[in-house]
């Protein structure tokens, strides 16, 4: 490797990884083909461009996520996955919340999709101002707000729902019918059975829909709620401060983000090594 | 649309091209006036891409270095079509007006 090539390499790898991917052996070679015989540094305007590009980027990608990376399909059905699952939290905490979430949910499937964004706000709203137990109050917010958020991101549930399949779909929200209704008919111990199984039946669907990318991101996103409805809401006789709360959901954050691209990168090594030990 | 978007959309109406010779045919068509860094250029393809108004037509392997070839989509030939129409309008009324004949 020359060292003009050493040095566009460098200036190309404060591209995001995504990005990298996609164009950078590419953009590599026109940078090559454009220089001259016996260069050795990359011109001054060429290098003040790729920073600038590189930093232009990695602000734009943060702000908006690629229209059909698994980040934004990660989003399209944490909207659905979301909203079903304020429903089935919601079922018994007073006609207010819970028809707010019923609305959401109904909404979400079936539109008219301009009063998807609006109501889900007015959920999160609701859930933090009207919440009839403090126990219930964080995760709802938390749920509320994910599930706001990516429903805001871009207007993307009708994406959520071709992903999940009309299948899917019909077997979550009957999951979401089980977890509530098992909270107002059944004991407690009955209840949390099928909670249990609940979630185990939800994990299956997301598992058997969804692509390994997409599917490690809804989970990642949705992690911190689950946590916080696992761990408090579940557990009758702790009753969470906020900042135990918000300590939990930003710890499940912070791991489920920041193990997410070292556990891709080893299992990507680790299909590169069985590929190569079948092909010997 | 940008100057650059524009010139790009042209530099790939004839034929698909990869990027260098979409580097070199933008500064072919401005007669050398609009000089594209290789940062700005693939800014504009992967907008362009992601916009559906360009589509990748294949990919070779040329002395180990890879080269994408981009053709206009069928949106991509609209859209040049009608920049082409509005920037030819408004060059007629600006040569109308500052009394250099055409219409």
């Amino acid at each position: 490797m020359s060292t003009l090539e050493a040095r566009y390499r460098r200036l190309l790898g404060l591209y995001p990884a995504e990005h990298r991917r996609r164009f950078g052996d590419e953009m590599l070679a026109v940078l090559m083909s454009a220089a001259a015989d016996g260069q050795r540094r990359p011109p001054l305007g060429e290098s003040v461009n790729l920073l600038w590009h590189a930093l232009w980027r990695r602000l734009g990608g943060l702000r908006q996520p690629q229209p059909d990376g698994p980040w934004a399909q990660a989003l399209a059905v944490v909207g659905v996955v979301g909203s079903l699952s304020l429903f089935a939290v919601n079922l018994d905490t007073g006609w207010l919340p819970s028809g707010t979430a019923a609305a959401l949910t109904l909404i979400v499937l079936f539109g008219p999709r301009w009063l998807v964004v609006p109501v889900a706000w007015v959920a999160v709203a609701i859930n933090t101002f009207l919440v009839p137990s403090i126990e219930t109050l964080w995760t709802l917010l938390l749920l509320g707000l994910t599930t706001a958020i990516a429903l805001s991101a871009r207007q993307p549930a009708r994406e959520g729902l071709r992903l999940l399949g009309g299948r899917g779909v019909a077997m979550l929200a009957t999951v979401a019918l089980a977890v509530g209704g098992s909270k107002m008919t059944g004991g407690w111990t009955l209840s949390q059975i099928v909670v249990v199984l609940a979630a185990i039946a939800g994990t299956v669907v997301l598992w058997r829909r969804l692509d390994g990318p997409v599917r490690r991101r809804v989970l990642v996103i949705l992690a911190p709620s689950a946590a916080l409805y696992f761990l408090v809401v579940r557990n009758m006789y702790f009753f969470p401060d906020a900042l135990f709360a918000l300590t939990l959901a930003v710890v499940v954050a912070v791991l489920g983000f920041g193990l997410l691209k070292p556990w891709e990168r080893l299992m990507h090594l680790l299909e590169l090594g069985r590929k190569a030990g079948r092909e010997s | 649309m940008t100057e650059a978007t524009f010139l790009v959309l042209a530099a790939l109406a004839e034929r698909p091209q990869h990027g260098y010779a979409v580097l070199e045919d933008v500064k072919r068509i401005s007669d050398g006036e609009v000089k594209l860094h290789v940062g700005s250029l693939y800014a504009v393809l992967e907008r362009l891409a992601r916009d559906g108004l360009i589509e990748v037509d294949r990919e070779e392997i040329v002395q180990s270095r890879l080269r994408r070839y981009y053709r206009l989509s069928g949106l991509g030939v609209a859209a040049l079509r009608d920049q082409t129409a509005r920037l030819k309008r408004h060059a007629g009324v600006a040569e109308t007006r500052l009394g250099l004949g055409a219409a």
